[in-house]
């Protein structure tokens, strides 16, 4: 059990760029999400 | 001067206190992660994505499950993160659990102080003010070693408060309308869209310019507290000038009053703390802005500001503007950019529509 931690750990902190990568997808997806939910909100408010 | 409206204010000032704690808890903890200099960054960089970001989803998620006590769930987030910290080597689950519980708090945050305040910016304005306390309080416990329960005990003390701000929340009377229809504050003659986008940039760009600006006048750590508490009476003086004499007036205002200050005060400490706390004065304006643009969704709101500064600070982690000169000239641009999307996006002062 610690040894998938660790392996996470060392992927995620031992090599910068990896998780940079990885957070900036996320952080796409999640601005992505938030815009929609927003046009959402608005569209169902002039309805 | 406007009435000044003190329904619920309370709620301002629980909140406070639990975003003073969750700061403090965050900060210590980002003290004690002894890492090598580019995982140190990483970390950094991680708690600004994963803490900031998704506080748009979670926000989302609060305006619709509205019985949860996201306060709650985040004070105990925060407590199991130090918990994970100091008996556990797993720097990411600690770090992952540490952004959840922060965003937790924040959004419950926004969501008791927008609701419970009927159109004041005051509640949320006090509400924000407590974070500028709980970092360099954090920073300072974090770098001076403290044990660990300590923290502990200012986040079981947050507990009570928590309970209190949901049980505001709980009241029928927010549940029963369109929970922050009282916020008028952006310009009805442009699009909605529109007022959202501008919001953001301004918050991107005071994001940004927040690490530009020329402070050579801090060097003890005496200077870095008052330096912060000076933010933080920016922030809550901001929501209550806002409220006596106008929202536009005042985000104007300060952000035109706070450039000299900001330029002049390199070396000169008051003149510093003068324009960073005017310079602080807006961050309630564009919650407002926001909010009232998304009347049903207060805590999706909060999460556009946060991403918003999340999009302004994630740039100084790779390239940061060196030199008196060029600091200068980009506070001039990025003040004229900002005064310019709160022209178009804040509504005229007076102006608002009847309640309906």
């Amino acid at each position: 059990m610690n040894h998938w931690f660790e392996v996470v750990n060392a992927a995620l902190f031992h090599n910068v760029s990896t998780p940079v990568i990885v957070l900036a997808v996320f952080c796409v997806a999640v601005i992505a999400a938030t815009v929609a939910f927003a046009v959402h909100e608005i569209r169902h408010d002039l309805s | 001067m406007r009435r000044y409206n003190t329904k619920n204010l309370g709620t301002g000032f629980l909140y406070f206190y639990i975003h003073f704690v969750t700061e403090v808890a965050c900060f210590f903890a980002l003290a004690r992660y002894t890492e090598s200099a580019p995982v140190a960054w990483l970390v950094s960089f991680t708690f600004d994505m994963l803490a900031f970001v998704p506080q748009s989803i979670f926000g989302y998620i609060s305006d619709k499950i509205k019985r949860v006590s996201f306060g709650l769930a985040g004070l105990i987030l925060l407590a199991a993160a130090l918990a994970l910290q100091e008996y556990t080597p797993w720097t990411f689950v600690s770090l992952v659990v540490l952004c959840i519980g922060n965003a937790f708090t924040h959004v419950n945050g926004a969501e008791v102080t927008l609701r419970t305040s009927n159109g004041s910016l005051s509640h949320s304005a006090i509400f924000v003010s407590g974070g500028s306390f709980g970092v360099v309080s954090g920073k300072l416990l974090g770098a001076a070693g403290a044990p660990y329960w300590l923290v502990m005990i200012l986040i079981a003390a947050a507990v009570p408060f928590a309970i209190l701000a949901q049980m505001y929340l709980k009241d029928g009377e927010f549940y029963d309308t369109v929970p922050c229809c009282a916020f008028r504050y952006n310009n009805p003659k442009i699009s909605k869209y529109l007022v959202i986008l501008f919001s953001v940039i301004v918050v991107i760009v005071r994001g940004y310019m927040a690490y530009g600006i020329p402070i050579s006048w801090k060097k003890s750590t005496l200077q870095t507290v008052i330096l912060f508490s000076f933010m933080g009476i920016g922030k809550a003086l901001g929501g209550i000038l806002a409220d006596l004499f106008g929202v536009k007036k005042v985000a104007l205002g300060s952000i035109a009053l706070a450039l000299p200050f900001l330029l002049f005060g390199d070396n000169h400490m008051f003149v510093s703390l003068i324009g960073v706390m005017f310079f602080s004065m807006t961050m309630s304006v564009t919650l407002a802005v926001l909010v009232s643009v998304l009347p049903k969704a207060p805590g999706l709101a909060f999460g556009f500001t946060t991403i918003g500064l999340f999009l302004g600070t994630a740039p100084v982690f790779f390239f940061k503007i060196t030199g008196l000169t060029a600091n200068c000239i980009m506070l001039c641009i990025m003040t004229v950019i900002c005064l310019g999307c709160m022209f178009i996006s804040i509504r005229k002062d007076g102006d608002h529509e009847p309640l309906v």
